[in-house]
């Protein structure tokens, strides 16, 4: 699908606009392209809102898809990725709203510990030391975790963030030093 | 914990928004000055560090597999469902036609019957003996219509 997009432009990788310009005009394969490229981050993002795998590939997908039936909604000037961040934050706060309740569950192997090499209680202790940042996150409100995550998993910039969550950069920088305290404060009482 | 403990410390704000490169020069040159020779700050500052790096292992989850063919095969199914919608449906009305034949029964068979307790209505019914005992007047009560008062002989 994504050689087919590429098709379209004579060999050239399309950029977010292009594909999403494309998709406006209801082009499968350009959004395809959109949906590759960010499929992993917009499911991790709501798996470290949910704490569910099952229910966030669910979720994931239900964002893929509002995104294109919405798609009629987005400007070329706005950032495709802070607009599709959007959505899934309104997704995963949705879920959560919900669901009233989140339960911790313990990590998978999705998580890169370090390999065979580093020894096993190498692996325990990293392994260990993320279910306790995973339990930190947790015990975060929603609207500071996912902050946090934008920051420090998607590595948005504070304007970024803003636009994303429809807030001041004031208040993104207060909520972000809020929500690093309150994660190293919890990680070490618990490690102490 | 958005202070730490010293008077003239920068806030835990201004300390990430270093780590973060969120800083106009002149104050990531003071924030990182005072830093260095504030060991409170620079605690802070390695465990903001510190954290950036603890949570890089999140961004290893990964999908797994391509979500693409599974999103457009339900976009497909949505877009089918929603021309579906959009169809006209002119056998739709006959979906009414039971419900409104039920009510055009029922109101004939109330004006035909308020027409016979009226009485008056030009209604003219040969009543059987035998159904005396269900006239609408009781023995002694007030009439209804003129011809059930005076009939005819």
């Amino acid at each position: 699908m994504q050689r087919q997009a590429r098709g379209i432009c004579m060999g050239q990788e399309l950029t977010d606009r292009e594909c999403a310009l494309l998709s406006q005009q209801g082009d499968h394969a350009a959004y395809s392209v959109l949906v590759r490229r960010y499929q992993d981050r917009i499911y991790r993002f709501i798996l470290r809102m949910v704490c569910s795998r099952d229910e966030a590939l669910e979720l994931a997908q239900d964002v893929l898809i509002k995104a294109f039936q919405a798609m009629s909604g987005w400007r070329p000037e706005a950032e495709f990725r802070t607009w599709l961040f959007r959505i899934a934050s309104n997704t995963a706060t949705d879920a959560l709203r919900r669901r009233k309740v989140v339960e911790f569950v313990a990590l998978d192997e999705d998580y890169d510990v370090p390999g065979e090499g580093a020894g096993p209680e190498a692996q325990l202790a990293a392994k260990q030391q993320l279910i306790a940042l995973q339990a930190a996150l947790d015990r975060l409100p929603p609207d500071h975790r996912e902050i946090l995550l934008l920051r420090e998993v998607e590595d948005m910039s504070y304007n970024e963030i803003g636009t994303t969550l429809g807030i001041t950069e004031g208040t993104v920088k207060s909520r972000l030093a809020r929500a690093r305290a309150a994660v190293i404060d919890h990680y070490r009482r618990k490690n102490a | 914990m958005t202070s730490s403990t010293q008077p003239d410390c920068p806030r835990t704000e201004q300390l990430a928004a270093l780590i973060d490169d969120e800083l106009a020069p002149d104050a990531r040159e003071q924030v990182t000055s005072h830093a260095a020779a504030c060991p409170l700050c620079g605690a802070m500052l390695r465990d903001l560090a510190g954290l950036h790096a603890a949570l890089q292992p999140f961004t290893a989850a990964r999908v797994g597999f391509d979500l693409a063919p599974l999103v457009e095969q339900r976009l497909a199914a949505s877009g089918q469902r929603q021309q579906r919608g959009r169809e006209p449906r002119w056998w739709q009305g006959w979906r009414l036609a039971p419900s409104g034949l039920t009510a055009a029964g029922m109101l004939t068979v109330g004006v035909y019957l308020g027409a016979l307790l009226a009485g008056g209505a030009g209604v003219a019914v040969a009543r059987p003996a035998a159904m005396a005992v269900f006239d609408p007047i009781p023995p002694g009560g007030i009439c209804v219509g003129l011809q059930s008062c005076y009939p005819q002989r």
